[in-house]
């Protein structure tokens, strides 16, 4: 019968050493040498194993399982939006849509705040509201929840 | 190290709300989690993080042990899957290769009675070759049949695998290791040049 270590070629692990007595001097001292590592290995694997258990932090045994990442998440972002069924974003709008045409505006005297645009993904029919302010680049938009909008 | 009858009796307890046992069971699982879970993972960062999550996992889900396993096979189980969900998510191949180019990666650990420093080197760097050459299959295979001393049948069950599938993997992972082994021990010991 087969022993699950036969086919450990030339190298016989601690157990089967003493079958290996007959071995050619060579050929013993690799079997030996692999017994040793193999056993070597095992040693340090498992210390390696005690170390880290005791840099583990101590588990409360009254703790169920650890709060996912993703539970929190969810709490954090989706409460928010179903609540509030809203998103603001804040757009500075062009004044004269300089921005077009690729250029920084040189034409007006005085120094004006750089434009830009918010990029969102938002669906096309939308509910949205517009509010003005006192300063006359500047909006806030609100994109509604389409429940909260009904 | 518990015997499986010792786990059996501290999970009962424990699961019945003893506390006392409960903290015996995490202290006694502990190390077998984290070797575990390093040979399974390949990455003592990664290792670590995992065996936290298994201990949790099982130490809340005593109730769920059926007996019809040891108890050692169920968190194995537990630790596995636990270990193979991880790095799927982490994607562990590219960081394993950062890491093991990193050679403090893998320190020596303490040791009662310490390897002398040249053997602890040639081990550290065989463990090396495990965690890095063999696919996580055959660490498992060589780390629970040829480190660990379960016959294959035990192995096979405890991963679920078909043995005839086992022995392969485990023929490769010996091939491997024994590569690694002897070809490491030139210029060591004196005779074999």
């Amino acid at each position: 019968m087969m022993d699950h270590r036969d086919d450990w070629p030339d190298g016989l692990l601690e157990a089967d050493l003493d079958s290996a007595k007959d071995m050619e001097p060579s050929a013993r001292e690799g079997a030996e040498r692999i017994a040793r590592d193999a056993r070597n290995m095992d040693a340090v694997l498992t210390a390696m194993g005690q170390r880290m258990s005791d840099k583990l932090p101590a588990v409360d045994p009254g703790q169920a399982a650890p709060p996912r990442r993703r539970t929190a998440w969810k709490r954090w972002t989706l409460g928010p939006l179903a609540a509030a069924a809203a998103v603001a974003a804040l757009i500075l709008l062009p004044g004269d849509g300089t921005e077009q045409s690729g250029g920084p505006d040189t034409s007006a005297g005085a120094p004006r705040t750089p434009s830009m645009m918010a990029v969102m993904d938002v669906e096309a029919d939308r509910p949205f509201v517009v509010f003005p302010t006192n300063n006359p680049d500047i909006a806030v938009v609100w994109l509604l929840n389409p429940k909260e909008s009904e | 190290m518990l015997s499986d009858r010792e786990f059996l009796e501290l999970a009962e307890r424990a699961g019945k709300g003893e506390r006392e046992a409960l903290g015996r069971l995490a202290g006694a699982l502990r190390p077998l989690v984290c070797r575990w879970a390093l040979v399974i993972t390949g990455d003592p960062d990664d290792a670590e993080d995992v065996a936290q999550v298994v201990l949790m996992k099982t130490l809340g889900s005593l109730e769920r042990f059926d007996g019809r396993s040891k108890f050692t096979s169920w968190v194995y189980r537990i630790a596995r899957n636990a270990s193979l969900d991880h790095q799927r998510r982490k994607r562990r191949e590219l960081r394993l290769m950062e890491r093991l180019a990193a050679p403090a990666a893998l320190e020596a650990p303490p040791m009662e009675d310490p390897l002398d420093e040249i053997e602890m080197k040639r081990t550290l760097q065989l463990i090396r070759a495990l965690l890095g050459k063999l696919s996580t299959r055959q660490r498992e295979v060589f780390d629970l049949v040829d480190l660990q001393g379960l016959k294959p049948a035990e192995a096979a069950r405890l991963l679920e695998m078909n043995p005839n599938t086992l022995r392969v993997q485990l023929l490769r992972a010996r091939r491997t290791m024994r590569r690694e082994m002897l070809a490491r021990g030139r210029g060591y010991g004196g005779r074999e040049g």
